[in-house]
């Protein structure tokens, strides 16, 4: 599965480019600051499955296609 | 638009953005001295204002971190409604029929009631939800609050019961108002900032201080003696911990790549700034007469309240509007990102502005002539208000 970082990415850009990427690759997983809560509900009522986990402070998002 | 406004917590920020709108002009006129609009301008920002950004945030908020949906869906449709003939008629009784007072009492109080049904309902639906965030705590303790502050409003009115002013205006700003407003910050500031919450515990301990101080104030307002300066400061107490629990998490090691503070974020950290002072100077102003209720009023509501509303506003409604008309679009055209929703130049003036004139405008019981930035401030507030309604239309 493809990880996408987007710690370096502005707040405001990174749903765009999650979907971009899941429309592309059909499953991701991300590595982030806080746990996406609001993009999590956004992506789990387009369809998708997230889980998210924790790890040593970074947040991991596994995204697939339900 | 009209797609947009099907959804429930959106119709609550447009109506709340009417109430500023009116909320302020009122404001401005009674500060320039056109005529005596204080329990109006009161009533349109601290009441329907807040009250309307609180309860859609909430219908919001809530399924979105317990991961649930709200109970009743068409029972909050009706508070909608309800919860807005109410403030219409609370502002006709104070400009032209005082004595409809009791009716818009009664409605605003069955109104919140259907609201503290439908969010305890909603939360107490999903097991374990104390765990899922701090924030949730406080929603429930400022939604009890809610119901007591105005039960009390509404008896004191119908002359069941004994009416404090002082008394109904703290149950209601503290306890609803301030501990919506703590929930807000534990939970949407570290998100927004990309940090994560320096110290839950401490959050908790806060929980707890600022309860008792709060209940403690309540009940001894009446006579103003040592038990209500002893509460005072344990609020105080509580709300220097909470903003010490805020800055430290925001100057926490980063943990992020994103160099530029999100412009959310920095409304929410002046907000803070705001909240400090203005708890300080509340309790010095009781202890001293300095520098007076009007900057304790203005730096609480309109600075820490007013400021985070604002913060989460230009967070909450931007997303929400990117998420209904462009997300599905994403991969088939071109769509804007959500931060293209927004002019970013006027966010910036406004909040330049904001925070300047408010500043000034707090201490014009020390200086009258500062009288004159209730201008500026309520151009802002405007300009905020117009913004938002052109980030749903875009």
């Amino acid at each position: 599965m493809e990880i996408l970082d987007v710690r370096g990415i502005q707040h405001s850009e990174r749903p765009q480019i999650i979907l971009e990427k899941l429309k592309e690759l059909g499953k991701l997983e991300i590595l982030v600051e806080v746990k996406p809560v609001p993009v999590i509900v956004m992506l789990e009522s387009k369809g998708y499955t997230c889980k998210a986990t924790q790890d040593q402070g970074l947040w991991k998002v596994k995204i697939t296609e339900k | 638009m009209r797609r947009l406004l099907r959804l429930l917590p959106v119709r609550f920020f447009v109506a709340s953005l009417v109430y500023l709108a009116l909320g302020v002009v009122f404001g401005a006129l009674d500060a320039l001295g056109y005529g005596n609009f204080k329990s109006v301008h009161t009533h349109l920002i601290a009441g329907a204002f807040f009250t309307l950004v609180i309860m859609g945030s909430m219908y919001q908020l809530i399924p979105t971190i317990i991961g649930t949906e709200i109970r009743y869906k068409r029972l909050a449709e009706i508070q909608f409604i309800l919860v807005n003939i109410a403030f219409i008629s609370l502002a006709y009784s104070f400009l032209i029929e005082y004595s409809f007072l009791k009716v818009a009492g009664f409605i605003a109080f069955v109104s919140f009631l259907i609201f503290a049904i439908e969010i305890y309902a909603t939360t107490l639906s999903v097991k374990n939800f104390y765990k899922l965030s701090l924030a949730i705590w406080f929603f429930l303790a400022a939604v009890a609050y809610l119901i007591i502050g105005s039960a009390y409003a509404l008896t004191g009115t119908l002359g069941i019961t004994g009416f404090n002013i002082l008394e109904h205006a703290h149950i209601l700003t503290i306890g609803f108002i301030a501990m919506t407003t703590f929930g807000g910050f534990y939970e949407l500031f570290p998100m927004l900032a990309l940090k994560k919450l320096y110290s839950r515990r401490l959050g908790e301990i806060h929980f707890l201080i600022a309860n008792i101080g709060a209940i403690g104030m309540f009940l001894s307002f009446s006579q103003k003696g040592s038990l209500f300066i002893f509460s005072s400061i344990i609020f105080l107490l509580g709300f220097y911990l909470f903003a010490f629990n805020i800055a430290k998490t925001y100057l926490s090691k980063l943990n992020t790549f994103v160099s530029e503070t999100d412009i959310s974020a920095r409304f929410m950290a002046y907000a803070l700034i705001f909240g400090v002072a203005g708890v300080t100077a509340g309790l010095s102003s009781a202890l001293t007469g300095f520098p007076g209720s009007f900057t304790h009023v203005h730096y609480i509501l309109a600075g820490w309240v007013g400021l985070t509303m604002i913060g989460a506003m230009y967070h909450i409604v931007p997303m929400l509007t990117w998420i209904q008309k462009y997300s599905s679009k994403v991969g088939q055209e071109k769509v804007p990102l959500i931060n293209e929703l927004y002019n970013k130049q006027l966010a910036k003036a406004i909040f330049i502005t904001l925070n300047i004139s408010l500043a000034l405008f707090g201490l014009r019981d020390l200086l009258p002539a500062l009288n004159l930035f209730a201008v500026p401030l309520a151009a802002a507030f405007l300009a905020f208000a117009v913004e938002m309604v052109l980030i749903l239309k875009r």
